[in-house]
């Protein structure tokens, strides 16, 4: 539902149908919500049936790269010899998106619930559960929440008398953007900094300490119980048209939308419904201008594009941009593009690990021929300068952080030209002042 | 983002006096549980950092030799840690620390006029420094990760939504 509004028709609420009601975070309000059905049932399956039912269902990583989850989980060793670890990734930090927030402040259970069934699945008796270090409602909801599921039996030596081991650990991050990319958050986990680790060797194979390890998002380990309840062949059916994305969304609206929130809708759904029915449209007065789909680190659709597209992982595609982590920046007609890219690029500026050079280096100058230009003292060459910035930062680093810096740089450039050429020609006051 | 000296002359003493250990009594009691949930003792320097900061505010160079100690690391290893992550103060901060997102999707409603209201009604000035009085310090951070909320500002531990300029009075009169 489109927490904290009520739900809307075009929505369909599988995650989301408790958001906002309190007895749902305790042991028992989950129970009596059906919860715990769907580890009672995976612990009397084999791990590799479980990965198999997942499998069949299509779910993709909900965090942004969309990869299938049945099919991580069968990259897990299958004879356990090093201790295997599941870790769950809940740094959500990407601009834009506040869904996997809402997941851990109402459905704590369900999140728990979901990361027991994959911890079996791939052989993990002890999972990490990364939150980033803002998130203080989440954690102290987190925390009671595996209290109780452990007093219950639903975590622990002997889960619901099955015999196996689950433990869950809490680990709180410290504000830093770039430990939730999957191997940076390893090592912040391990007690460093949380610098990205060259791949190979992936997780699977030598992940956080060294050990065989997964990590999933929130949204995806959320959705497991329901999969293995309802089945395979529902979720998959959960689509309209395209089969590669399958399934429910959670998509977060933010900015100039008359009802920011949470929606979720089938993967297919038209963004323009999303936009104008769910979300109810542009503030009084205005008209949309622009849409950044998948969180801050996709390219920017104008409202043409982003009107046109379906809400799934190749929709998005087609009109020229990413789903990501879903997490919807729209901005209307009184948004200042140059300002609000140089916003964005400041971002990366800070977030930057700065062990890559070009990322380093390509985010800080980045952000600096912006400052310039906003400051009217920008030249015609910095749109060249800026463009093989974003080339040298794109494909050339450990990890993505800087081809998320150029992503909305190339893409505004290209869409919102001449909001650019103004402060260059002066023909618009400047909107900052040069140090 | 953070810094300025304007924050370190009102704690200035603190320095002065001699450092009594954070991990002792039930502290360490805590950080020994923790150490049976991870299979390194590396592992535990972000809970033991927090544990810090809990218990004094900020982490200063004592802390950090300490917290190398109990885990068997170099105070310089603990130091570089300490400074990758944003939350970690390196230096003291007013009794009430408050953050606001002014990333994008904050920004583009109105979350730098937030900053401003805050900067008044708290009167620290400027970001980074803490107020003359000592209990304020407003930083603006990245992504608070509530942006359908905008403007979202974490007060110490306390998560605020919807914060606009007009309510910035109230909320700061809460903290005095």
């Amino acid at each position: 539902m489109g927490y904290p509004h009520p739900s809307h028709p075009k929505e369909t609420v599988v995650l989301s149908q408790h958001f906002g009601d309190p007895e749902a975070r305790s042991y028992a309000g989950w129970i009596k919500r059906g919860g715990y059905e769907g580890l009672r049932k995976a612990l009397g399956m084999s791990r590799e049936a479980i990965i198999e039912e997942v499998k069949a269902s299509g779910l993709r990583g909900r965090g942004g790269a969309g990869f299938p989850t049945g099919l991580k989980w069968s990259f897990m060793p299958k004879e356990v010899v090093k201790p295997h670890y599941l870790v769950c990734n809940a740094d959500e930090s990407e601009p834009g998106t506040f869904k996997d927030r809402e997941i851990m402040r109402w459905t704590p259970h369900a999140l728990i619930e979901g990361c027991a069934i994959a911890a079996y699945a791939i052989g993990a008796e002890r999972c990490y559960i990364y939150i980033r270090g803002e998130f203080t409602e989440p954690w102290k909801v987190m925390s009671a929440a595996v209290e109780e599921a452990a007093a219950n039996g639903a975590l622990g030596g002997n889960v619901f008398g099955s015999g196996k081991r689950i433990e869950m650990v809490l680990h709180r991050g410290a504000g830093a953007y770039i430990c939730g990319e999957e191997t940076g958050m390893m090592n912040s986990l391990e007690g460093r900094r949380g610098n990205p680790r060259i791949k190979p060797p992936y997780p699977a194979v030598a992940g956080v300490f060294g050990s065989p390890t997964t990590v999933n998002n929130v949204e995806t380990l959320a959705a497991v119980p329901h999969i293995l309840i309802r089945g395979a062949p529902w979720y998959k059916a959960l689509c309209l048209g395209n089969p590669k994305s399958t399934g429910t969304k959670l998509v977060s609206v933010c900015g100039h939308v008359q009802r920011p929130g949470n929606y979720e809708v089938t993967m297919g759904t038209p963004m323009r419904d999303l936009l104008h029915d769910m979300c109810g449209g542009p503030p009084p007065g205005r008209t949309f201008k622009a849409v950044i789909p998948g969180g801050s680190s996709v390219p920017i659709m104008t409202i043409q594009e982003a009107e046109a597209a379906l809400f799934d992982y190749e929709g998005i595609v087609e009109q020229g941009s990413m789903l990501g982590s879903a997490g919807m920046i729209v901005m209307d007609d009184s948004t200042d593009m140059v300002y609000q890219i140089w916003r964005l690029a400041r971002f990366y500026a800070h977030e930057s690990c700065a062990q890559c050079t070009q990322c380093r280096e390509g985010t800080a100058w980045t952000t600096r021929i912006l400052e310039r230009i906003l400051a009217g003292k920008g030249k015609q060459e910095d749109f060249q300068v800026l463009l093989d910035l974003a080339d040298n930062m794109t494909g050339k680093t450990i990890c993505v952080l800087s081809d998320s810096c150029a992503a909305p740089v190339v893409s505004g450039i290209q869409k919102f030209r001449s909001e650019f050429e103004a402060y260059i020609a002066g023909a618009r006051e400047p909107a900052l002042a040069m140090a | 983002m953070s810094g300025g000296d304007g924050s370190r002359a009102t704690h200035g003493t603190a320095q002065a006096e001699p450092y009594t250990p954070v991990f002792a009594g039930p502290t360490r009691a805590r950080l020994e549980t923790l150490f049976t949930k991870y299979p390194t003792k590396q592992a535990c320097l972000l809970p033991a950092l927090w544990m810090v900061q809990e218990a004094r505010g900020w982490i200063s160079e004592q802390a950090i030799a300490e917290v190398a100690e109990v885990l068997g690391l170099t105070p310089a290893y603990v130091k570089g840690v300490v400074t990758f992550y944003t939350m970690y103060h390196t230096h003291p901060v007013g009794r009430h620390f408050i953050q606001v997102c002014t990333t994008t999707p904050c920004n583009i409603c109105g979350a730098e006029e937030v900053v401003n209201a805050l900067l008044g009604a708290t009167g620290c000035g400027e970001l980074g420094a803490t107020s003359p009085d000592g209990r304020f310090t407003v930083i603006e951070v990245e992504c608070l990760g509530a942006c359908g909320f905008a403007t979202p500002i974490l007060v110490d531990d306390e998560f605020i939504e919807n914060v606009t300029p007009e309510k910035v009075a109230g909320i700061v009169k809460r903290y005095q």
